[in-house]
């Protein structure tokens, strides 16, 4: 799909495939092109060129729309009606969705029971703090249990606790069957949560496909962390053949990012010659540094 | 879910969300304290209590009214009378038939006094002058006039009838147009239009939110109309006077039908243009658009204008099938008997066929518009989205 907004290319020749039940994430930086993509797939825009095919179900022929109620969406612009109380918010969004009301109160107090907001149900919007306001909105998207669930930038906005708590929220969605596409910047949380990624970088792909496969396909080397019993030159050992960078380094310790085809076997000699080693361990590269050494790539 | 089923769901949420019933029970008790309490306790306030007036060394005792009573006196008695309060004035004759009040400053009742001395003293004058109390009346008879009528029942006429019709579009109309103003600028401000589009057709959502907003005006104009009734009845029956016969109607059932379709109409034409309008406002307090709102008085008022002036002039005559002024132009002339069963027909359809187009414009402005944020789409990429539409 192509989308241009006067001189931003916003989505640039991008495809890829979502599983039924999957969580599938549009990773990237601000302006990465992710909220533009989702508004596509919600309709709310329409692409330039190329389509979006919808199937929901097993054997169905794809279509070109997706039924409002098959949709949940979670806008990164979030905002409700703040002069309404909380439960005719939900309500009356539940109802664009195509659930009947009497469905809906049940169902919204259980959501609001498990966020702790129960009893503010009758409350004003605006009286609740920026962090309730966020939970809210997540029950919008989510509370006519709908098939596909797009969640722009679902953690932000909430601090660590309450990030944890909407990531298990997100996997009982999954679990439950319902397909989420989500686009964050929170690396590390997404990178313990989804099926599927992608990297995007000026409305481009940069990687994708599950997180092993992008390790692999990224052609990063392993990270070594190493501790020495005595005084070492982290410069002598950037110069390492193998050796692609130090990525940090205390007077006792340093944690290299070695080449892709870099031989710990022949590295780890070397390394003992700088200096004496007292324990060493190998990591894999963070999603963020597999997405900084793609993008520098790119650059 | 259908585009039915989305526009009724729309509408219910915008009707009920401005619509306070405590509010709507405050407004009719409002109207009937206006009505009702205002003038009483401007009568209280400013009511006429008796005066007493000595008459200094006068030969003739003048006769006492429900206003005024005069008690003769001598000018010494008179003057500590006044100063003691015991009377309000001082009355002194001349020779000649001219008087001198002396009063406490301020005093607002001497014209009053004036006039009944003036009638007091009418029929001695006429003796003077030689004139009698019968030449007198035969003199200020006004000429004899016998005024026939045609076609004039009476009742409620059609120039009070499109005088209320177009004083009720125009109360609708800002009430409808300020409240779409509110709601759309405050979505757009809150973030909840992208929300919406995701679920719901624009085009629904502008259907909704103008049928929920036609639905709000006329609950507001039947509660104003309430509020009349009840204080009509309650100063008749405070008044001793029992309740006013119901107003007749003059006027024929197809005239009264033509100006209310036209009116009507009318209304809902403006209503979906200040959608549109509204969705393009990013900040309503610095908006230039935000001024707009008062554009429809001044055209419904053009149309007005045919009641006093001459609706059969040719400028009249374009403004009665302009969409935007045929709603009033039109009607007073339907009502003056100077447009035709065709011409009334001809103008509503203009009418009904420019308010179609005017929905499907301000929908596809809307769709675009209420998603921008941060700045205001020029007139000119208003139009050049409309070329492009389907």
């Amino acid at each position: 799909m192509n989308k241009r907004f006067s001189t931003v290319h916003a989505v640039n020749d991008l495809s890829f495939e979502v599983e039924r039940g999957q969580i599938f994430a549009l990773l990237g930086p601000n302006g990465a092109g992710k909220s533009t993509m989702v508004r596509m797939l919600c309709g709310i825009f329409q692409p330039d060129s190329g389509r979006i095919h919808y199937a929901f179900d097993e054997g169905a022929e794809p279509t070109g729309t997706a039924p409002q109620q098959a949709l949940g969406y979670l806008p990164e612009d979030r905002g409700l009606y703040a002069d309404k109380s909380i439960i005719s918010n939900l309500l009356y969004f539940a109802s664009l969705r195509g659930l009947d009301p009497a469905e809906a109160k049940p169902r919204a107090m259980e959501w609001l029971e498990r966020f702790s907001l129960a009893d503010r149900a009758a409350e004003k919007l605006s009286g609740l703090s920026k962090g309730n306001q966020q939970k809210v909105q997540l029950v919008t998207a989510v509370l006519h249990r709908p098939k596909l669930a797009i969640l722009d930038e679902p953690f932000s906005g909430f601090d660590p606790v309450n990030q944890d708590l909407t990531v298990n929220i997100i996997r009982e969605l999954a679990a439950s069957g319902i397909t989420i596409i989500l686009s964050a910047h929170h690396m590390d949380l997404v990178e313990s949560l989804a099926d599927r990624i992608l990297l995007m970088h000026n409305g481009r792909r940069v990687l994708s496909g599950t997180l092993e496969e992008i390790r692999q396909r990224a052609a990063t080397g392993q990270r070594l962390a190493l501790g020495f019993s005595a005084p070492f030159d982290a410069g002598a050992l950037g110069e390492l053949p193998g050796v692609q960078a130090v990525v940090a380094s205390t007077s006792d310790s340093a944690r290299l990012a070695l080449k892709a085809d870099a031989s710990l076997n022949e590295v780890l000699p070397r390394v003992a010659q700088v200096a004496p080693l007292s324990n060493v361990h190998t990591e894999q590269p963070s999603l963020r540094e597999i997405y900084l050494t793609a993008v520098g790539a790119q650059a | 879910m259908t585009y039915g089923q989305a526009v009724r769901r729309v509408f219910m949420w915008e009707f009920m969300r401005f619509l306070k019933l405590r509010e709507l029970i405050t407004s009719v008790i409002v109207i009937i304290a206006l009505d009702v309490g205002v003038p009483l306790i401007i009568g209280l306030v400013t009511g006429e209590s008796e005066r007493h007036i000595a008459v200094v060394d006068w030969e003739v005792t003048l006769q006492s009214s429900e206003r005024f009573t005069f008690s003769n006196m001598p000018e010494a008695d008179a003057l500590a009378a006044l100063e003691e309060g015991s009377v309000d004035g001082v009355l002194a004759f001349s020779e000649d038939g001219s008087a001198e009040l002396t009063v406490q400053r301020g005093r607002t009742w001497n014209q009053q006094l004036q006039g009944y001395l003036s009638q007091a003293f009418l029929p001695s004058r006429l003796e003077r002058v030689g004139v009698s109390a019968a030449q007198l009346e035969e003199i200020t008879q006004p000429v004899a006039m016998d005024i026939t009528e045609v076609d004039a029942p009476s009742g409620v006429g059609g120039g009070t009838l499109v005088s209320i019709l177009l004083g009720l579009m125009i109360f609708g109309i800002f009430t409808g147009t300020g409240l779409l103003f509110t709601a759309i600028t405050g979505e757009k401000t809150q973030r909840v239009t992208e929300l919406v589009v995701s679920a719901v057709p624009p085009q629904a959502w502008i259907d909704g939110k103008v049928l929920g907003t036609i639905a709000y005006v006329v609950v507001n104009l039947a509660t104003l109309g309430v509020g009349i009734v009840l204080s009509v009845a309650i100063s008749g029956l405070f008044s001793g006077q029992g309740l006013p016969p119901l107003p007749s109607m003059s006027v024929d059932p197809l005239t009264v039908l033509a100006t209310l379709g036209l009116v009507v109409v009318g209304a809902v034409l403006y209503l979906y243009l200040f959608a549109a309008v509204a969705a393009t406002i990013d900040d309503p307090a610095t908006s230039q658009r935000s001024g707009i709102i008062m554009l429809p008085g001044v055209f419904i008022a053009l149309g007005w204008l045919g009641l006093i002036g001459d609706p059969g002039n040719p400028a009249f005559a374009f403004l009665s099938y302009f969409p935007l002024t045929s709603s009033s132009a039109m009607s007073v002339r339907i009502v003056l008997g100077d447009a035709g069963a065709l011409e009334a027909l001809l103008a509503l359809a203009i009418l009904v066929v420019s308010c179609l187009f005017a929905r499907w414009a301000a929908g596809k402005v809307f769709s675009l518009a209420v998603l921008i944020t941060g700045k205001e789409p020029s007139w000119g990429e208003m139009m050049r989205w409309l070329r492009r539409a389907d």
